[in-house]
């Protein structure tokens, strides 16, 4: 019993915890977005915190059921009771929770801004496309005076004048705050996926219903992933393997969605296999159903060892 | 085995299995950019070091995560309680398995992965000099300047000195300029031209004499009374130059002067034909000394001591005339092969000029010389523009190579407008002009561009408005925040605006990098506690499939340091802009704070037995 509230407080606690950090980076990000090297620093904005909550809910709630696992995994936790739990909170999560947020999430915090014109702070370098650039001036009509530093340029003088300028750094407004709030290079690609699973979950949740639950697939073998909790006999492995394979599924998820190549793949199959009579649309709810099938035998499997040898863990 | 043994074992062998698992990987992964063909093994090399050491943190993370749940198997945890000997006792193996790991990651990101990027760096630059010289090369046999285009070549040769595709392209051009070379000089040999060496006789002396008037006035009295009249002359004119018109001795300089020169010219009437031959040449190339024409008479000393070299008077003024010269030119041998030694590459930065203009700086490399006594610096590549307050370009100038030296700020009393800058301070000057030591035929000369109604100033050389500590932080600044080292970072970040870098990106990698220490300690305690919970059960044995689980487990670390480091990166940024330079007390002392929290919570752990958990027995 005391586990099993345990869960439930983890649940909430990861939830909220992790809602308002991400939403707390959320906010500093897409204020510097906006902002101006050298400018007086506006960090605090209630309107982008509150854009990032929303955000960011969908995969707080994500992490926190993943929490509830390795939770369980600490406190040994394999009884029914915590497995009526832990499928109370995926289904609430994944029907009720996940639908809700994100289809009132408004449309303008996901919109890229239509940014105010400010004037980029002058008398400084930026590195843009590796060549340094010299802001001199700034002209009215929105470019600047701008020395280049031509480094290829052997024969003649490297320090070209440009007289307009104009300065097309995305997404950041100012390039000097990307080099110290810009994604670096080794999670641009985790990012990447994050806003594609973003996208692809709000594209299902406009679709309606059934596009959703065939979204929501990804749930049930996430879910599955409950068995793995007291598979071994030392928790560490258990932890690994079950965040392991929730970043798997998740990336598998993704890809199912966006990959091209899966995809091409996918279609191939569709021409030849003999289950042609199902849409390809269901493609997510057959892989997920086969990973869910497949946790929940490796589950039973080694239950039903653990019985036959008699061992307690 | 006891438990610092046994989480030693487990970390050292996972990290160094996938240490060398991802040097191989990285080695044969690895995207070559244009380089030598005899560099591309040892980049490949690098490349495999750099992504290894890249992940060590990640891998040593997970390496003391999985020690420590291994090893606490060992004991009988069942009846530990907080606080109790046993934890004691376990949380100095922590602490101090945690400190040496932090340390390791430490000397990593600052000391290995800065020296690999560096020679990455070196490697890809080694071609992309090569191109330099060799263009320059090209460049100066088509102004017909067949030395300078031999040095270049020769410089490009002993670059691509392992490589043999570009060594055969520099023999080749090596071998074309001897050609252009012959018959340049031939066509030289008929027209008899000789170039006029214009020098500005206004540019004030940047190495003071070290003599007042007076001393050259007793000087010239005692060689004049002696008879040594070049000795006189040359005396009392000096004197009469740096004394001033109301100083009562300047007629009697001037005296000596006019006096010691009659002498000399009664000489010449008086003498047989090789002595006269001797004194012409003295006294042509004395000429030249006295009217400052440095070259003609450093060049005509130096023809003199070759042919001469017992001759006293040829003896002292080859001496003169070559510190004469070397106040307004260096010459060009001392570039040569330096590139080698280059300290710094690609720099650019700004000085803000007193009148509120602007002077940009753009150096293709810098090599430093040591060990002449002071600090000599050669800029390759030299660009230099200013504007104006209202942001109107007013000069530019280029040079292939320039000498820079230190000078103290004495040396520019009135001369030079300094920025306020004040005391004992040494600033950069840097010579333009450089000749040969032997050819008077090779001069390098920078080449000018004027924005509109500026006066057309050639200059012998540049002062520039900085103390020459900064001159050297902005070098530093300019290849990259990420490359300067962390005591730079440090007294940078707090002056990057004034050459016209932006303080913020400064202060958040100094944030960055002096917290990652604590950082990665407060992780590895971290790791400690996670151990803990989810550690192996007693006396269980190791099974061989869980080793599958740790490729894994150092991959999801990597992923958790990564966005941990981004997420942190972004507070430091806000408290850097709100706090300044304190915001680096903030952070170290919210780290303390963690880390004693942290390892509380270490101490504060118990068995199983500690809770009277009924559901235990169910389970």
């Amino acid at each position: 019993m005391k586990k099993a509230a345990h869960l439930i407080v983890v649940y909430f606690i990861t939830l909220c915890v992790s809602t308002l950090i991400t939403a707390f980076l959320y906010m500093i990000f897409q204020s510097c977005m906006q902002m101006v090297a050298a400018d007086t620093v506006q960090i605090f904005s209630f309107y982008y915190f509150r854009a990032g909550c929303m955000v960011c809910f969908p995969f707080a709630a994500l992490f926190a059921l993943l929490v509830q696992v390795i939770s369980a995994i600490r406190n040994q936790n394999s009884s029914l009771l915590g497995f009526l739990v832990y499928l109370f909170f995926t289904l609430f999560t994944w029907l009720l929770l996940l639908p809700y947020v994100i289809a009132s999430t408004p449309e303008s915090y996901l919109q890229e801004e239509s940014r105010s014109p400010q004037k980029l702070s002058t008398k400084l370098f930026r590195v843009e496309n590796t060549i340094p650039i010299y802001y001199l001036d700034a002209n009215a009509d929105g470019s600047y005076q701008v020395l280049y530093i031509k480094k290829d340029i052997f024969m003649a003088f490297p320090i070209v004048e440009d007289f307009s300028y104009v300065s097309y750094s995305a997404p950041f407004y100012d390039p000097l705050l990307e080099t110290s709030v810009g994604y670096p290079e080794s999670i641009k690609k985790p990012v990447s996926m994050v806003i594609n699973f973003y996208e692809a979950a709000l594209k299902a949740v406009q679709s309606g219903k059934g596009a959703w639950l065939r979204f929501a697939s990804v749930g049930l073998s996430i879910f599955a992933l409950w068995v793995f909790a007291g598979a071994s006999r030392w928790k560490m492995v258990n932890v690994f393997f079950v965040s392991g394979m929730f970043i798997f599924l998740f990336v598998l998820h993704i890809g199912l969605y966006t990959s091209f190549q899966i995809h091409m793949i996918i279609e191939k199959m569709w021409q030849h296999a003999p289950f042609s009579f199902v849409s390809s649309l269901y493609v997510p709810v057959i892989v997920h159903s086969f990973f869910s099938l497949l946790f929940f035998l490796l589950g039973f499997i080694k239950r039903f060892k653990k019985i036959k040898v008699g061992g307690a863990e | 085995m006891k438990t610092s043994m046994r989480v030693a074992f487990v970390t050292a062998t996972h990290t160094s299995i996938f240490f060398i698992a991802l040097f191989i990987f990285g080695a044969f992964s690895a995207e070559l950019p244009k380089l030598f063909e005899s560099s591309v093994l040892s980049y490949r090399l690098l490349c495999g070091l750099s992504l290894a050491l890249d992940y060590m943190p990640a891998l040593l993370l997970s390496g003391v995560l999985l020690g420590f749940s291994w090893a606490f198997s060992a004991l009988d945890t069942k009846n530990i309680l907080r606080f109790s000997p046993p934890l004691m006792q376990n949380f100095k193996i922590v602490l101090r398995i945690s400190l040496l790991c932090a340390a390791l990651c430490f000397c990593i990101a600052e000391v290995f992965i800065p020296l690999i990027k560096e020679g990455k760096n070196k490697m890809t630059s080694e071609i992309a000099d090569f191109d330099w010289y060799y263009e320059m090369a090209q460049n100066s046999l088509d102004r017909e300047n067949f030395t300078a285009a031999y040095f270049y070549n020769h410089t490009a040769l002993a670059i691509a000195d392992k490589d043999e595709k570009h060594k055969e392209k520099a023999l080749k051009f090596a071998k074309t300029l001897e050609i252009s070379d012959i018959r340049f000089r031939s066509l030289k040999a008929e027209s008899q031209s000789n170039e006029e060496i214009v020098c500005d006789a206004n540019q004030p002396h940047v190495i003071p004499v070290g003599k007042t008037a007076t001393d050259l006035l007793i000087l010239a009295r005692s060689a004049f009374q002696s008879g040594n009249y070049f000795e006189a002359h040359y005396n009392a004119v000096l004197a009469s130059s740096i004394c001033g018109e109301e100083n009562p001795n300047r007629k009697e300089m001037i005296q000596i002067a006019s006096e010691s020169w009659n002498k000399l010219e009664d000489w010449r009437d008086s003498n047989d034909t090789e002595s006269a031959l001797l004194f012409e040449r003295k006294h042509a190339a004395f000429t030249a000394l006295i009217n400052n024409d440095v070259l003609e008479a450093y060049y005509s000393f130096n023809d003199l001591l070759h042919d001469y070299p017992t001759d006293p008077d040829v003896k002292k003024y080859a001496v003169v005339s070559e510190k004469k010269l070397k106040e307004q030119f260096f010459f060009f041998e001392e570039t040569a092969f330096l590139k080698h030694f280059e300290v710094a590459r690609d720099v650019y930065f700004t000085i803000p000029r007193a009148d509120g203009g602007t002077i940009l700086l753009y150096i293709r490399g810098i090599s430093i010389m040591k060990g002449t006594g002071r600090l000599v610096q050669y800029l390759r590549g030299f660009n230099y523009v200013t504007y104006s307050k209202d942001n109107k370009m007013e000069m530019s100038c280029r040079v292939p190579f320039a000498k820079m030296t230190g000078e103290s700020l004495d040396s520019f009393a009135d001369t030079v407008y300094l920025n306020g800058l004040s005391g004992d301070r040494t600033i950069p000057v840097i010579l333009l002009h450089s000749v040969s030591k032997i050819n008077r035929d090779i001069k390098s000369t920078p080449v000018y561009e004027y924005g509109l109604n500026i006066p057309k100033m050639e200059y012998q050389f540049l002062v520039l408005p900085i103390s020459l500590s900064d001159f050297n932080d902005a070098c530093h600044a300019s290849s990259g925040v990420k490359r300067m080292n962390l005591f730079d970072l440090c007294t940078f970040s707090q002056k990057a605006e004034d050459f016209g870098f932006s303080k913020s990106v400064f202060g958040t990698e100094l944030g960055a990098r002096v917290s990652y220490p604590f950082l990665m300690l407060l992780l590895f305690i971290v790791a400690a506690v996670f151990g803990w919970n989810f550690r192996l059960s007693h006396r269980e044995m190791f099974k061989f499939t869980w080793i599958f689980v740790f490729p894994l487990a150092a991959l999801i670390m990597k992923l958790a340091i990564e966005f941990t480091q981004y997420g942190l990166s972004m507070i430091y940024f806000i408290l850097f802009a709100k706090l300044g330079i304190f915001s680096l007390l903030f952070v170290l002392l919210f780290y303390m704070v963690a880390i004693f929290f942290t390892s509380f919570r270490f101490l504060g752990m118990h068995g199983e037995n500690f809770y009277e958990d009924e559901e235990l027995e169910i389970d």
